[in-house]
């Protein structure tokens, strides 16, 4: 499947500015939510519902990591980006990741609406570059896709246990998915980013991030229609102090404590070379 | 019985051939694509023919 028209790139070479900047942005937009879901994922290898979701958990840990492994490698090769500085070395303002992700997941709810909303957000945005211009991100975006395949269907699985259980346990779901939506919707950014609008009229992307987004709507209310409960969040209509570098609204980051354990940093003298 | 054909997750290439019947968990077997010189790992049934539950824009794939 072909998104081109326009000329192929094998590098960043030939595209406009804002188009190399909306691409360098959404990538490690990309790999920030990723790493974040890896760890959120890992967190909860333990304390979940029943022992086969903490095995999915560590599953799903293992997947996320392997793809920021993937991302963080065009975003190196591509833009000179550093690995190990993007993980370590940035402050929590400087990642943009979804912002649902920048604090504990609390409960089993929050966890559901991470795996159906969040993870699915992410590979729809992945999905807008399947056959993009940039050639070099084929093979990462695929192998990729199929993985979160599996990812999805664990998400919707709950999603649909959840709901069908009614009360209190359907409530705090609908609440959780909301929050989700409501922060992917800020993730995805204002309907006038120039740069999204570059990559799309290139061809990196075959969506812009509005479209993803109500696509995304879509997906999530059909789900939910189908299992006798309703999820609305309607997007900001304010995007003032939004900027593609952090994609949230009012600026911040994940908590310095979630940083603290996802670097490592109490055994930072014990890293290896 | 033929080795179901596994595509490499890379590259989509199908010149590839099993390593291993054991990958990094019981369920996987371990593989190698002689277009990209990728290992990977693909689950022991295979997905295909289960029918997972995904939105239609997965579901293409």
């Amino acid at each position: 499947m072909s998104i081109a028209t326009t000329p192929a790139f094998e590098s960043t070479e030939g595209m406009s500015e804002p188009c190399a900047r909306g691409l360098r942005q959404i990538l490690l937009a990309c790999a920030d939510t990723k790493l974040l879901l890896g760890y959120h994922y890992g967190e909860w290898t333990f304390g979940t519902p029943e022992l086969e979701a903490a095995v999915a958990s560590c599953s799903l840990a293992q997947g996320e990591l392997g793809h920021v492994r993937l991302l963080h490698a065009l975003l190196s090769k591509h833009f000179g980006d550093d690995p190990d500085a993007l993980m370590d070395k940035r402050a929590a303002t400087d990642f943009a990741n979804v912002g649902f992700l920048d604090r504990t997941v609390v409960d089993w709810a929050g966890f559901v609406a991470m795996n159906y909303v969040v993870d699915l957000a992410v590979t729809r945005v992945l999905h807008s570059m399947q056959g993009s211009t940039f050639k070099p991100i084929h093979m990462s975006v695929d192998k990729m896709l199929d993985e979160e395949r599996y990812h999805l269907h664990h998400g919707r699985g709950w999603f649909r246990t959840l709901a069908t259980r009614g009360g209190e346990t359907k409530t705090a779901l609908e609440r959780q998915a909301e929050l989700a939506l409501r922060s992917v919707a800020e993730w995805l950014g204002p309907a006038d980013d120039h740069d999204d609008r570059a990559l799309v009229s290139a061809g990196v992307k075959r969506a812009d991030n509005q479209t993803i987004y109500r696509a995304l709507c879509d997906d999530v209310e059909r789900l939910a229609a189908a299992v006798g409960t309703r999820v609305q969040a309607p997007a900001p209509t304010n995007f003032s102090g939004w900027t593609s570098a952090n994609r949230r609204i009012g600026g911040g980051g994940p908590d310095e404590e979630i940083l603290f354990h996802l670097r490592g940093t109490k055994n930072e003298v014990f890293k290896l070379n | 019985m033929a080795e179901p054909l596994v595509p490499c997750p890379f590259c989509r290439s199908t010149e590839t051939e099993k390593r291993s019947d054991f990958g990094t968990s019981l369920m996987v077997r371990l593989h190698y694509c002689r277009d990209c010189h990728s290992h990977f790992e693909a689950i022991k049934w295979g997905d295909r023919a289960a029918k997972l539950d995904l939105p239609q824009f997965l579901e293409e794939r």
